[in-house]
């Protein structure tokens, strides 16, 4: 980390130090959520990308394996589809592996002024695996596609379809996270029983 | 004033995205600017024309470890050494190639990778005869785009086999894209090369193009192989995150944090 950058983190904890202060929620989350995913695309992204790549496609061939589907080379981060009309390789890259999408949520729910310490880390975890599963699925979605209908298939299969579904899925755990969750605790309030009971 | 926050924050994230890139493809450029001032000055020292090509080579080797230190790493590295020897082929994907018929009689075998710096190229073709080598006929596909090219033995004097051989990959201007290596061996050939990204960013093609690639070639015989990313397009979600995530603070927030 060099200087500039280390000036850069001393002036956003000011701010959110102030932003805090002032019990202003809507601009600590806004302030603190952009800037920890910006130091972490900056400094965990380079770090967990090759990683998690290959996890992707490891975890991926495991369902090509067993569904016959397509081959994972999992060292290479790469899946190889075989079909009747020839074959391609899929490669996992950054923009594949869904590290943009797990930092971005972890940012957003760290900042997110409803859970306590040991909530915003139960859901941290849970959250990268459902986006981390979704991705998988996602991925599956496309070879499987590829696999019954062709390389022609991909640009549906990979652009639209496989899309879809990853939004989909990533946008219910976004709304049950950031959106649900907080409706039912203001309505509903925290409770618990008696000691006595 | 909250929506206005709203907008800032998801064009903020979006300039973080545009400035990975930026810093991905000003490293590249940079590495192009060196190699030419490289070559420029290689070549004012008269030397012959494979030194030239060796030594440009080497100082890309070099400049891109550093640069690679710097640069954000976006694909695995598939530990490809292009040095005659193809074992390091042996765990990659292959397609078949096959006659342009309906026996299908198999003619060889092609395989395809690439890392953020180079793309990789493997083909092993049968022959019919002792000292044949046809280096022609690669055809790079790429976002609508495509590339002829050529992997020559430097030099004019005839291949044998039993030897390896330098390559030099050329397209139909005699433009260098890569280099590689040759193996003549009774029965057929094997050959291994890279393609430099830059060399394909010069000839007018976008890293967008090169994310899905597909190479063929119709001197080997019929077959290709296809490479394809899948991105997610991450900036689309992060906004839909931004919105619900950012809203939900907004309704909701008065209350947040106490309990």
């Amino acid at each position: 980390m060099n200087v500039i950058a280390l000036i850069c983190v001393l002036i956003w904890g000011y701010f959110l130090s102030v932003l805090k202060r002032a019990k202003l929620n809507f601009y600590f989350f806004l302030v603190g959520s952009v800037g920890i995913f910006i130091f972490m695309v900056i400094y965990v992204q380079p770090i967990l990308t090759l990683p998690l790549t290959k996890l992707v496609a490891a975890a991926a061939g495991i369902l090509g394996e067993t569904t016959g589907m397509y081959t994972s080379f999992f060292d290479y981060a790469m899946l190889f589809i075989h079909n009747s009309e020839g074959s391609i390789s899929l490669y996992i890259d950054y923009e594949c592996s869904g590290i943009i999408e797990i930092l971005a949520f972890v940012a957003m729910l760290w900042f997110f002024p409803v859970y306590n310490l040991m909530e915003k880390f139960v859901i941290s975890i849970a959250g990268m695996l459902w986006i981390f599963a979704s991705n998988l699925i996602r991925i599956f979605l496309i070879c499987t596609l590829i696999y019954f209908f062709g390389n022609d298939m991909f640009f549906f299969a990979h652009t639209i379809f496989g899309r879809i579904v990853f939004y989909g899925l990533s946008i219910l755990l976004y709304f049950y996270v950031f959106t649900k969750s907080q409706v039912v605790r203001q309505k509903v309030g925290n409770f618990n029983y008696g000691n006595n009971i | 004033m909250k929506k206005i926050l709203l907008l800032i924050f998801t064009i903020s994230l979006s300039t973080v995205f545009s400035l990975n890139t930026f810093a991905v493809e000003t490293s590249t450029s940079e590495v192009v600017t060196k190699n030419t001032e490289l070559s420029a000055e290689t070549g004012s020292e008269s030397v012959s024309e494979s030194e030239v090509t060796n030594d440009t080579t080497a100082a890309k080797t070099e400049i891109s470890a550093t640069e690679k230190s710097a640069a954000l790493v976006m694909y695995a590295d598939g530990n490809i050494v292009i040095d005659g020897y193809f074992d390091d082929w042996a765990d990659k994907p292959k397609v078949e190639l096959t006659y342009d018929g309906n026996d299908g009689e198999r003619q060889g075998n092609i395989s395809a990778y690439r890392d953020d710096e180079k793309i990789y190229l493997y083909a092993q073709v049968r022959i019919n005869s002792l000292d044949q080598y046809d280096g022609s006929g690669f055809r790079l596909s790429a976002g609508g785009k495509t590339i002829d090219f050529q992997a020559k033995v430097p030099g004019w004097e005839p291949v044998k086999t039993g030897n390896k051989y330098d390559l030099d990959i050329r397209d139909n201007s005699w433009n260098l894209l890569g280099n590689g290596r040759l193996s003549m061996q009774e029965g057929s050939n094997e050959l291994e090369f890279t393609i430099s990204i830059s060399s394909l960013l010069a000839k007018g093609f976008t890293d967008e193009d090169l994310k899905n690639l597909e190479f063929s070639n119709y001197s080997y015989g019929k077959g290709s192989i296809s490479l394809a990313g899948t991105s997610t397009y991450p900036a689309i979600l992060i906004c839909f995150g931004i919105i619900i995530a950012g809203f939900a603070v907004s309704k909701f927030g008065k209350g947040a944090g106490k309990k």
